[in-house]
């Protein structure tokens, strides 16, 4: 009769040795593939060595300048072109958060509800006091976009863009024009994208800060 | 009972694990049993005594690989394959701004084993036939000579293309096999063909920073950063191909330097070679013509210089104190000593100020002006600016100046105008930086230095010559000899020089060598850029001049705008306060000023 002792001391030998052979094995297929990637790594190292050599001998200035010759026919930079240096070139003025602007336009204008995520400071909707005056239209229209852009922090110049892009598509319908309200829509549309843009940039990365 | 079971085991054929039988009655522990029982007992003791001390030396190693330090798990490591690839026979060499210039490129060489290549029964004949198929570059019969020689190692062909190495391995011939090398590539071919050069086919520096650096290219992984910049050397390389093309020369040379530091920025020597193949003859005519390539004038010529070393005789008189600015000398009188006469080349046969003398370039008055300085002082200045040794410099091929072992009158007075001595135009690009940056001599250098480092120089002028030698250069080129290198932006100075080829004792009329040596901006002189072109002929442009004015200072005004850009030198305004105050010189205000 086999005790239980023995029983429990056998099936933990067992249970050791498969233990160790299982990580050996595992072991020995990392070490394969490691050596595999370390061969592969200084193949491509190679490979870049042999491409970037390719590189620089295609890029000779005498072959640039044909090419250049051939297809561009860019000429040398004269001196008049190069009056100053390029740290004499003052930094583009910041616009003004011009609050006038903020006070001409249409004040009862529905603003959505700003879901409760959005901290205080983002909460004015300041892309609703943005729009230019005149175009009431796009004002209901844009705001729900551009309170999602203010939702979503990570992507919000782009976003801001694509409500401003959208705005003369939702406007269309409404004029009951379609093709000659386009242009006209579109240069406002521009012009207000000019001059809110970089305010709106402004509020929504305090927004951004404020939230964190 | 007991005699029996004694009997059966004293039985030899009795199996081994046959036990007698139990005596059926107990047995009586007798004092002889007693003793066995206990001898057993102390042996079973030691055994397991034994296998304790093993056991606990098992689990002691355990402990320490599992628990102290992985127990030499890094040995393990070490065998693993190299992680980078192995060290290149030689380092990489790039420009100032990281462009590759020189690099290593794997190329196999073939070879046989021809040993093998018998034994396989293959028909060497069918073999050197299809091989020759591969290899144009060598005849069958040379093929098929190697293949049977015999050896286990015969070189068939060195550096082959990856192409031929695919094809040779379709063709399947056995006894064949690749040797793994590396070979001396360069990506811009002749761009910086001598200041680079080559390598040897067993990857030894012959030539150039090459072989001046062998010792930090060689073996080393990290690659050597020249002052060179790829951009500035094309540049003045495409200029000077115009010039030799445009006046039909023998060659032409140029040198970019910038003064505050000495790192040579552009360095080119026509005609030149590609060095991947610097043995080859494709382009040139002759191997004399091959020979001539290689030669980098810059370096390892010697020239007479002509008129550019009237910027060392004034600088040495100013500075020496025996003439000043506003001193006159007689440029009415030729000067006769021995067999030789010496008279203005552009005579105007008055009394020239010394800034007159240096603008309309009088042989007269600077022959006057060392003169009065005297051999002495000429020769010890001379020496001072480097120029009675070879340039240090990380080249090989320097050439060593020739000139007087005895410094005689008539020397001193050639000497004044850049005669009766030959340098390199890098001691005379070396020295002129000197002359311009404030009086600091410095080492020139191909090395890069880490951008804002001024290296220590020695000093040789005080920075007030320095200062009025920076005028007199500027008036050469806004009314002298130099009008055509002129360039918008950049308040250009300098000196041009025209000297007769001295051949076998002769000066050669017909013969010249016309040099330039241009700084700029002048009021506060970042580069120099010295042009020579050799045996230009005068064109119907040049209303038939081969002088410097004509052939080399238009190029350098071409160069200057086109490197000044990309060198980082903006343009300024040249009437601007600023610059005509730093360039104003008072002797000659409000004077009217002769043009050349």
């Amino acid at each position: 009769m086999i005790r239980f002792s023995s029983l429990l001391w056998l099936a933990l030998v067992a249970v050791t040795g498969f233990a160790t052979f299982k990580v050996k094995y595992a072991v020995q297929d990392i070490e394969e593939e490691l050596n595999k990637v370390r061969r592969q790594t200084v193949a491509e190292q190679q490979e870049i060595h042999v491409l970037r050599a390719e590189w620089t001998a295609l890029n000779q200035p005498e072959r640039l300048a044909d090419l250049n010759r051939r297809f561009l026919s860019l000429a040398a930079v004269s001196p008049k072109q190069l009056q100053r240096k390029i740290e004499d070139i003052p930094l583009r003025l910041v616009p003004e958060p011009a609050e006038p602007v903020i006070a001409a336009a249409p004040a009862p204008v529905p603003v959505p509800t700003a879901p409760a995520e959005i901290p205080a400071e983002a909460g004015p909707a300041t892309p609703v006091a943005a729009v230019p005056p005149g175009s009431s239209d796009v004002v209901v229209d844009t705001p729900m976009p551009v309170a999602a852009a203010t939702l979503h922090p990570a992507l919000p110049k782009i976003q801001l863009i694509a409500t401003a892009e959208a705005a003369p598509v939702a406007i269309a319908p409404a004029t009951g024009k379609a093709t000659p309200a386009k242009p006209d829509t579109r240069t406002q549309s521009a012009k207000g994208r000019s001059a809110q843009q970089p305010r709106s940039l402004d509020r929504l990365i305090d927004a951004i800060a404020g939230g964190r | 009972m007991q005699a029996a079971a004694q009997r059966l085991d004293d039985n030899p054929c009795r199996p081994r694990h046959f036990k007698p039988p139990p005596p059926c009655a107990p047995v009586v522990a007798d004092e002889r049993a007693n003793q066995v029982l206990e001898t057993c007992r102390t042996r079973l003791v030691a055994t397991a005594a034994l296998f304790a001390v093993v056991f606990l030396v098992v689990v002691l190693r355990l402990a320490e690989i599992v628990l102290v330090n992985g127990g030499g798990a890094e040995s393990h490591i070490g065998r693993l394959p190299p992680a980078a690839p192995p060290a290149p026979a030689r380092a990489d060499i790039i420009d100032r701004s990281g462009t590759l210039l020189a690099t290593m490129l794997p190329k196999p060489s073939l070879f046989v084993n021809s040993k093998a290549l018998l034994a396989a029964g293959q028909d060497p004949d069918e073999a050197a036939h299809q091989l020759f198929s591969v290899l144009p570059d060598k005849s069958p019969a040379e093929i098929r000579a190697r293949l049977v020689s015999g050896k286990s190692f015969a070189y068939l062909q060195r550096s082959l293309t990856p192409r031929q190495q695919y094809e040779i391995n379709r063709l399947g011939i056995p006894g064949l096999d690749f040797t793994s090398e590396e070979r001396r590539f360069y990506p811009y071919g002749d761009l910086a063909a001598h200041v680079i050069g080559y390598c040897g086919i067993d990857n030894e520096g012959l030539a150039g920073v090459e072989r001046g650096l062998d010792d930090a290219v060689k073996g080393h992984r990290e690659p050597v950063q020249l002052s060179l910049d790829a951009r500035v050397q094309f540049i003045l390389r495409e200029e000077l191909q115009k010039v030799v093309q445009d006046f039909s020369a023998k060659g032409a040379a140029g040198i970019i330097m910038d003064v505050r530091t000495g790192e040579i920025v552009a360095m080119v020597s026509l005609p030149d070679f590609d060095p991947n193949r610097p043995g080859d003859t494709e382009g040139a005519k002759s191997p004399a013509d091959a020979k001539e390539r290689r030669f980098n004038k810059i370096t390892l010529a010697d020239y007479e210089m002509g008129s550019a070393f009237k910027i060392f005789n004034t600088a040495m008189a100013l500075d020496a104190g025996t003439a000043t600015m506003t001193k006159n000398y007689d440029a009415i009188h030729d000067i006769r000593i021995g067999r030789f006469t010496i008279s203005d080349y552009h005579g105007k046969h008055r009394m020239l100020s010394v800034p007159e003398v240096f603008m309309y370039s009088s042989n007269l008055g600077s022959a006057r002006i060392a003169m009065e300085a005297g051999a002495e002082r000429q020769r010890a200045f001379l020496a001072r600016l480097g120029l009675l040794k070879p340039v240090p410099i990380e080249f090989e091929e320097l050439s060593k100046p020739h000139y007087p072992a005895q410094w005689r009158e008539v020397n001193v007075i050639t000497i004044a105008y850049g005669h009766g001595i030959a340098v390199s135009p890098l001691h005379v690009a070396t020295a002129v930086s000197a002359i311009v940056n404030g009086g600091i001599l410095h080492r020139p250098t191909m090395l890069k230095l880490p951008p804002g480092t001024l290296p220590p120089g020695e000093r040789v002028i005080s920075e007030r010559t320095s200062e009025q030698m920076r005028k007199l250069m500027r008036l050469v080129v806004e009314y002298g000899t130099a009008k055509m290198a002129a360039a918008p932006g950049y308040v250009v100075g300098g000196k041009t020089g025209t000297a007769e080829k001295n051949q076998g004792g002769h000066y050669q009329e017909k013969k010249l060598l016309s040099d330039f040596v241009a700084v700029f901006p002048m009021h506060d002189p970042r580069y120099l850029v010295l042009t020579l072109v050799d045996e230009p002929h005068g064109t119907k442009q040049s209303f038939g001049f081969a002088t410097a004015g004509w052939t080399v200072a238009p190029a350098t005004s071409r160069i200057i705008q086109r490197i000044a850009p990309i060198l980082g030198v903006p343009p300024v305004d040249e009437a601007s306060p600023e610059v005509t105050r730093a360039l104003a010189i008072e002797s000659l205000q409000g004077k009217r000023i002769e043009s050349y």
